[in-house]
């Protein structure tokens, strides 16, 4: 290349610019559980959403309880009042 | 998501319609196209992306045309110098193009504090021609012919627009050190 071309080509480089994206590096979860800053909202996260697990569970826990004590209430006054009203008209 | 060639993605595109592949085929282009743009717009940046985004458009809409007659390039340097052809025509209809470009006298340069600023001045004289054979000859390595597909002209008038411009920046130089 000729001295001039070099020295188009150099002005026209230094009115370049650059727009190339900057490609963000994807980490996976083991890499952010080595970092230890990244650890504690981790687990504080996975605890709450247990906490939450448990509660209702054990709220449908007791709603099924107490449909099935209902139930067998129900249940056992039928009964009784069948046998008694059977015993009275014996 | 796997890495594809031009080839591939442009295939990807044509046959199922594959946004994510036509997203990465612009992001290997989008850094010639705009640089090419910014000359061409005399490096105000508030058109540029507006402009940008036309020439991805047409080329999205018209990338199933594409023959394969020349290379990829060289048609997506056509469509981006059709598209500001455009624009500039529909933006300035009142104002004829080769005016606008001859308006910024090379006696009206005057030394500018930033070195940066003087270099785009200085590109800013040329012809919108001038500039698109300058920048895809020794910037992207374009052959002559492939220019020639780019300007829709002869050869021979890709070689006198390289050497035109190149005349004008060095008379330019001149009145610049004096």
């Amino acid at each position: 290349m000729k001295r001039h071309e070099v020295d188009i080509q150099e002005l026209f480089l230094l009115a370049e610019r650059n727009f190339e994206k900057k490609q963000v590096p994807q980490r996976n979860l083991l890499f952010r559980l080595k970092n230890k800053k990244n650890l504690i909202p981790i687990l504080m996260g996975l605890f709450s959403f247990l906490g939450i697990l448990q509660l209702k569970m054990r709220s449908i826990n007791e709603m099924a309880y107490t449909n099935l004590g209902l139930f067998y209430d129900s249940y056992t006054n039928d009964v009784m009042e069948f046998f008694s009203y059977i015993s009275m008209s014996m | 998501m796997k890495q594809y060639n031009e080839h591939q993605l442009i295939s990807r595109i044509i046959l199922y319609d594959d946004h994510k592949a036509f997203e990465m085929l612009m992001n290997l282009h989008e850094n010639g196209i705009k640089n090419l743009l910014l000359k061409l717009l005399n490096f105000n940046d508030s058109e540029l992306d507006d402009l940008f985004q036309d020439t991805s458009t047409k080329i999205y809409r018209s990338i199933k045309n594409f023959k394969g007659d020349s290379k990829f390039a060289t048609w997506v340097y056509k469509i981006t110098y059709t598209t500001f052809l455009n624009h500039y025509k529909k933006n300035h209809r009142f104002q004829n193009l080769k005016e606008i470009h001859t308006e910024n006298n090379v006696s009206k340069i005057e030394p500018a504090q930033d070195v940066k600023m003087d270099v785009e001045k200085m590109i800013s004289i040329l012809r919108p021609e001038e500039k698109v054979a300058i920048q895809l000859s020794y910037i992207q390595g374009f052959s002559h012919k492939d220019i020639a597909v780019v300007l829709n002209c002869p050869v021979g008038t890709v070689k006198s627009q390289i050497k035109r411009g190149r005349e004008r920046i060095a008379n330019t130089f001149k009145t610049y050190k004096t």
